[in-house]
């Protein structure tokens, strides 16, 4: 592995909901960790361990209650609330589990939703294309399969052109052939572009594909480790 | 267009529906709104447009024997006195007892006549009639009056009919001890058609008299100056009355001299046929003296009037508490209007941002600024606002007025009701609008862009079930099918549904039956009021001072 620059660092993070109280739950617990640029970055723990939670965080959609989250030099855990959307604006392209793609309007213009707020978006039709779906640009996504929207989602996320892209169980809702093409795009971007790729999942037969994997568990850090020789997905079964 | 916006486009277009019934039902409130509260202006308008067409007088001042001219004078000089235009006028029955008419003699400059169809009377013979007889009769006929004294002619040739601001009604318009006791119409002559020349009307513009007709400023200060102006009458009457019973008490005395000389001349004749004439005579003499005694007792009851517009007016003072009436319910009816409008909009619009959370969490998600999420919902809100007042105001300010105004002007001679701007209502009722739309958007909108955006993306909670108090008769519950307790919990589980139904159902009830309401107590007011309270056809006075007055009762 070759000796890249920090893009993430946290340190002693936490998520407390009903801090001091009888039911206090701490959905990230003291968590530390440092991801390095280029890396593909997988989050892995069973439902409910906090890993959602540790993504949300890394995305400026949640504050936390203790500890520092810098990114690209900057602590986002200190952010106010409009701090937070102009970072998810600019650095973050976020891919969710449903799609959560807006029905009114077609692939495209939902990719040209995200590329019109970005600062240097990649023009839209091209990020389409990336995606594969080119000819697919004026359909609406009550007319597209799961694994189209997805693909529309990945494209909305790329456009954008952030430095991190974040992926919250994206397979989730998909088949095991659909899922890992969309695998194979993350995959493929990290390759081409050399930038972050952090994945959500709680299916760990996927680790090998990362350079970096972390296990949560019970919103602790299980385990923090580095994949010296990753496979493609492609390669991989489960 | 960027694609935030193209998406709240498709939005409307795809929810034509919900964008056109609250912009309709808004419409519907500031129709009401809009349209009653410019009634009573433009009603007002109308009236004073017809008045000032017509140079309407302030006053008008009446005697049954006529002005002097030294009178007239007097008065022209009074301080108070702008303008005088002399006429004539008396009441007189058709020949065929059908109806009963008001001739005046065609005003100059004050009070002016309107003429509708054909023309003025060029000759004495010719007469311009009423608006009010245009059914009864036609242009080139001729209308033939019972023997009037103030009158040279009894037979008129019509040839124009007018409007008259003084006799505005369609019927009923003073009365009279001619015919059936109701004067009918008025009529317009030459002056030359009358016999007499001393006028008997003389229609007053005053000095220093601000203000428009109906207003509070000009009716009190015209009220002022009618007193005074009466005053001045009732001196003038007091010098007449005076004046007259002198001139008889004159010719009284004469009458006694002669008398006196008579009886002595009786005393000294022994002639049969002498003593006869000089009976004679005497008789005549008694006779006029009785004449002039009962002349005194009319002259005593010789008035001179001042009347102002209220009085002289047939109508004046009925469109003008017409008018005011409006008011009122333009305080009260559009509050239902309203009040259903209100909370209608109020509940789609808040439905909507529901329906739309995960959309709005994944704007905000994408990085979209609160900013820039919520005002495409007050766009959307505010649309139907700005539209819905518009047709509101648009037909309000058009149609209501109107469609009042003809229904109380049915019973009158009027020209068309006359429209005018009135911003103010427009404004008013636009800011109520947004209260229902922009404001419901506000109050459902900034709460949910409050949370956390991975809270938002996730579909509400749903509220917690209850047991409602009902359950607790469990005698009653039992029986109930699954479908009633479902139906009896979702009552009371959705309360503002609950709420908005009952009261939404309970204002359009409550319209509908004031409307119903007034319609049949007003239709019942007549059958109640001349068959079950007032039962007789005529009505009699006794007139003690008549001269056989002490004869009534004897046989």
């Amino acid at each position: 592995m070759q000796m890249s620059e920090e893009l993430i660092r946290l340190s002693n993070v936490s998520k407390i909901y009903n801090a001091h109280q009888d039911n206090e739950v701490r959905a990230n617990d003291d968590l530390s960790f440092t991801i390095k640029r280029g890396e593909l970055t997988i989050i892995v723990g069973s439902s409910g361990a906090g890993k959602s939670t540790l993504l949300n965080t890394l995305g400026g959609m949640d504050s936390v209650s203790e500890g520092e989250v810098w990114i690209n030099g900057s602590d986002i855990s200190g952010f106010s609330e409009k701090q937070r959307t102009t970072y998810r604006r600019q650095e973050v392209g976020f891919v969710f589990q449903f799609y959560n793609l807006i029905p009114n309007l077609t692939a495209l213009e939902n990719v040209e939703l995200a590329n019109e707020i970005a600062q240097d978006p990649i023009d839209a039709k091209e990020a389409m294309k990336s995606v594969g779906l080119g000819k697919r640009m004026n359909n609406f996504p009550p007319q597209m399969s799961g694994g189209e929207q997805q693909r529309v989602a990945v494209a909305r996320a790329i456009a954008k052109n952030p430095a991190l892209l974040l992926a919250d169980e994206p397979t989730g809702a998909l088949d095991y052939h659909t899922g890992k093409k969309i695998l194979k795009i993350f995959q493929d971007y990290v390759n081409d572009t050399g930038k972050n790729v952090i994945i959500v999942t709680h299916n760990s037969l996927i680790k090998p594909m990362a350079d970096h994997v972390i296990e949560i568990v019970d919103g602790k850090i299980k385990q923090d480790v580095f994949n010296d020789h990753k496979i493609p997905v492609e390669d991989l079964e489960w | 267009m960027s694609k935030i916006n193209l998406n709240m486009l498709r939005e409307l277009k795809a929810s034509k529906a919900r964008f056109f019934s609250i912009t309709l039902l808004l419409a519907l409130a500031v129709f009401v709104f809009v349209g009653l509260k410019a009634t009573t202006p433009d009603m007002n308008q109308t009236m004073r447009h017809e008045y000032a067409q017509a140079n309407l007088a302030d006053a008008q001042l009446s005697n049954s024997l006529g002005f002097s001219s030294s009178e007239i004078t007097d008065i022209q000089n009074d301080k108070t006195v702008k303008s005088i235009s002399k006429g004539l006028q008396t009441t007189s029955l058709t020949s065929d007892g059908k109806h009963v008419i008001d001739i005046i003699s065609i005003p100059e400059k004050i009070s002016k006549l309107v003429i509708t169809q054909g023309h003025q009377p060029k000759k004495s013979n010719e007469i311009v009639l009423g608006e009010q007889l245009k059914d009864s009769y036609n242009i080139g006929q001729k209308i033939n009056i019972e023997h009037n004294d103030d009158l040279k002619s009894k037979q008129f040739k019509i040839v124009g009919f007018a409007t008259s601001s003084a006799y505005m009604k369609k019927n009923n318009l003073g009365q009279t001890n001619l015919g059936d006791g109701k004067i009918d119409a008025f009529a317009g002559v030459k002056k030359s058609s009358f016999t007499n020349a001393d006028p008997n009307i003389l229609q007053i513009k005053f000095k220093n008299l601000s203000g428009k007709a109906y207003q509070d400023k000009y009716e009190y200060a015209l009220r002022h100056k009618v007193t005074h102006l009466q005053n001045k009458l009732n001196n003038l009457s007091e010098q007449r009355r005076n004046n007259l019973v002198s001139d008889i008490d004159d010719k009284i005395n004469q009458a006694q001299a002669t008398q006196t000389v008579l009886s002595k001349q009786k005393a000294l004749t022994s002639n049969d046929t002498a003593l006869q004439t000089l009976n004679n005579k005497q008789a005549e003499l008694a006779d006029q003296i009785n004449q002039a005694e009962t002349q005194k007792d009319t002259i005593s009851q010789l008035e001179y009037t001042a009347q102002s517009r209220g009085q002289f007016s047939v109508g004046y003072s009925d469109m003008g508490s017409d008018a005011k009436r409006i008011t009122g319910l333009s305080n009260t009816f559009p509050i239902f209007f309203f009040a259903v409008a209100l909370m209608v909009s109020f509940t789609v619009m808040r439905r909507m941002v529901e329906e739309k959370r995960v959309e709005i969490g994944t704007l905000k998600a994408l990085g979209y600024s609160n900013y820039k999420i919520a005002s495409e919902y007050y766009l959307y809100a505010g649309l139907t606002s700005i539209v819905g007042t518009i047709i509101g105001a648009g037909l309000g300010l058009i149609i209501l007025p109107k469609v009042i105004f003809n229904s109380f002007a049915a019973n009158y001679v009027l020209n068309d009701v006359y429209l005018t701007w009135h911003i103010t209502p427009v404004l008013v009722a636009f800011v109520l609008t947004l209260l229902s739309t922009v404001f419901a958007v506000f109050l459902a909108i900034k709460p949910l862009l409050a949370q956390q955006t991975t809270v938002i993306m996730l579909p509400k909670a749903p509220t917690t079930g209850k047991k409602i108090l009902l359950e607790h008769l469990t005698w009653l519950w039992n029986k109930l099918s699954f479908s009633r307790k479902v139906t009896a919990r979702n009552i009371f589980r959705y309360k503002g549904r609950m709420w908005m139904t009952i009261l939404g159902v309970a204002g359009s009830t409550a319209m509908l039956i004031t409307g119903f309401g007034m319609q049949q107590s007003l239709n019942k007011m007549v059958p109640v009021q001349y068959g079950e309270i007032t039962h007789y056809q005529l009505l009699g006075v006794f007139n003690n001072k008549a001269k056989n007055a002490d004869d009534y009762g004897k046989k």
